[in-house]
């Protein structure tokens, strides 16, 4: 479990990190979302102990940032946004070396060693520089580095930026595939909505420092637009059926038009079965009944005005 | 210390690697072991008879030049292996790992030091070895060449030290370099004092500059492990 308390970090005069707050509970997919210099990687750097918090205090799985560096060290695993590789030396030299590290025993590294560079496909080119490897081979390797001591928290800091379509789906499937039935969290940072909709489970949108909204996007969507709304398709509106709606005292608002009828409720999973049922009563021909729901990009777009 | 030695090796791994560094390593050698008392061997019997005077002198000089070697050699491998880390931008998952800052920079300092003062006294061993055969008699070590071999590790360690300082503040490896090079000026000082004669290698000057090195080499080494903290690294990356 990540709990992270009014966390704070200036550079100077520039409040990087401005007091957040939050919690990521285990097994969960964590998306951390902002523009660019909204302090997702000074938050990164500070809970991986990388650099000192200004004031507050973060708690992984019981250790703090500010006692415990070498533990909470030990138990993470980091992708940052540049691979971090040694590229004239092999993958084998380079994972040997974390390895040591992050002292997993002799006897077992080269073990260990084969069977994550088995898992990434990168066994045939074990033996060659890393400098004659594609970007999408680079970054897998970079992730091979943070899993090989199989750590309980893992940081990806833009996971699947410069990568090509189908290296990034195939990085994407890796990280689901990792949390499935396990206890580990995987905290992401990243620019790309398409891939937190995907994956996340929660997110937080981190803006000038600041949390500006946090939960699952069905949450921050409700926050948001203080409800949801409901699209139904009708062949025969008419205004019998608009008197019908007109005494359903929990719709807040209602439109027809173009042949769709938009209400707006409080929680559709309550509100739609009477609405359905009042229009079929009145005689309403429904052809369609359909959940609008904000895609996480317009969610993000409401949170980071500027 | 295990940590410690992994980044060591690791380092001298990359190193091996990159002629910028390896190729300074091995020409400096190279010029100051096997050049230059090559030179020597030469033209020694001629002046022996001609000029002892001059004899001297360049012998004088050539021996001084081994302190230039084991401050020069430290100054590119440490802007290496510190700058250059992260102009390579590979310093954040080194930094994010289990290793102390105290451990890394043992690290970097040994990566940087063993080689130094390994390669000088190997130079040194060869160097002396040409000189005495083509005299004919034993000539060096003399107490001043042991005096400025015993200087050795003493400057080795005040390089790297300075780089360490600059490496910290500056981007890349080239900067890193160039600044630090700057520390070479006053060893070449010391260099063409003793080839004139006015050698600092005699008491008493030989035991205050063997004494002002030592207490710089401790105080900036505290200095330079506080220099090297993960924040001040990564905030210039």
């Amino acid at each position: 479990m990540i709990r992270v308390k009014n966390l704070v970090k200036h550079f100077g005069d520039l409040k990087a990190v401005d007091g957040i707050t939050f919690t990521v509970e285990n097994g969960e997919i964590f998306g951390f979302l902002g523009p660019n210099g909204a302090g997702k990687t000074t938050t990164i750097r500070m809970l991986s102990c990388i650099i000192r918090p200004t004031s507050g205090n973060a708690y992984l799985n019981g250790y703090n940032i500010l006692d415990n560096p070498m533990e909470i060290r030990s138990m993470v695993g980091i992708l940052t946004e540049n691979p971090c590789l040694y590229e004239r030396l092999t993958p084998v030299a380079n994972l040997d070396f974390f390895g040591k590290l992050y002292d997993i025993p002799k006897t077992i590294r080269a073990t260990r060693i084969d069977e994550i560079l088995e898992m990434f496909d990168l066994q045939d080119r074990k033996f060659e520089k890393v400098e004659t490897f594609s970007k999408g081979m680079k970054q897998k390797l970079a992730l091979a580095r943070s899993l090989l001591h199989d750590p309980q928290i893992l940081f990806l800091d833009e996971p699947t930026s410069a990568l090509d379509p189908k290296t990034a789906k195939g990085v994407r499937d890796y990280i689901k595939k990792l949390s499935e039935g396990g206890d580990k969290i995987i905290f992401i940072c990243t620019h790309n909505l398409t891939e937190a909709e995907y994956l996340c489970d929660r997110v937080a949108v981190i803006d000038h420092g600041k949390i500006v909204g946090i939960g699952s996007p069905e949450e921050l969507s409700r926050d948001i637009w203080k409800g949801e709304q409901v699209e139904i398709a009708i062949k025969n509106y008419d205004s019998h059926i608009e008197q019908s709606l007109k005494q359903l005292n929990f719709i807040k608002n209602f439109e027809y038009q173009d042949h769709i009828l938009r209400i707006d409720v409080n929680d559709t999973s309550k509100d739609n079965p009477r609405i359905v049922e009042t229009l079929v009563k009145s005689g309403a021909q429904i052809v369609s009944v359909e959940i609008k729901r904000h895609s996480l990009e317009d969610i993000y777009l409401n949170l980071v005005r500027d | 210390m295990r940590k410690a030695i992994a980044v060591m090796k690791k380092d001298f791994n990359e190193i091996k690697k990159n002629f910028q560094v390896f190729g300074v390593m091995i020409i400096l050698p190279v010029i100051f072991g096997v050049v230059y008392p090559l030179i020597l061997y030469f033209i020694i019997p001629s002046l022996v008879l001609e000029d002892p005077a001059a004899l001297n002198m360049i012998i004088n000089m050539f021996s001084g030049f081994f302190l230039l070697m084991a401050i020069s050699i430290p100054v590119v491998v440490a802007a290496d292996s510190f700058a250059g880390e992260k102009e390579r931008k590979t310093i954040e998952a080194l930094l994010a790992a289990p290793i102390s800052d105290a451990e890394l920079f043992l690290g970097k300092v040994l990566v940087s030091f063993l080689p130094a003062v390994i390669l000088t006294y190997i130079s040194a061993i060869i160097y002396c070895s040409l000189v005495n055969i083509a005299l004919g008699y034993f000539l060096l070590p003399n107490s001043a060449f042991w005096f400025q071999m015993a200087l050795v590790p003493l400057f080795a360690l005040l390089g790297i030290e300075i780089t360490v300082f600059i490496s910290v503040r500056v981007k890349g490896f080239r900067e890193a370099q160039q600044l630090a090079g700057v520390i070479i000026i006053p060893v070449l000082g010391i260099v063409m004092l003793n080839a004139f004669n006015i050698s600092v290698f005699v008491a008493p000057w030989n035991y205050i500059l063997l004494i002002s090195i030592g207490i710089s080499d401790i105080a900036l080494y505290s200095l330079a492990v506080k220099k090297f903290g993960r924040e001040n690294i990564i905030s210039k990356i």
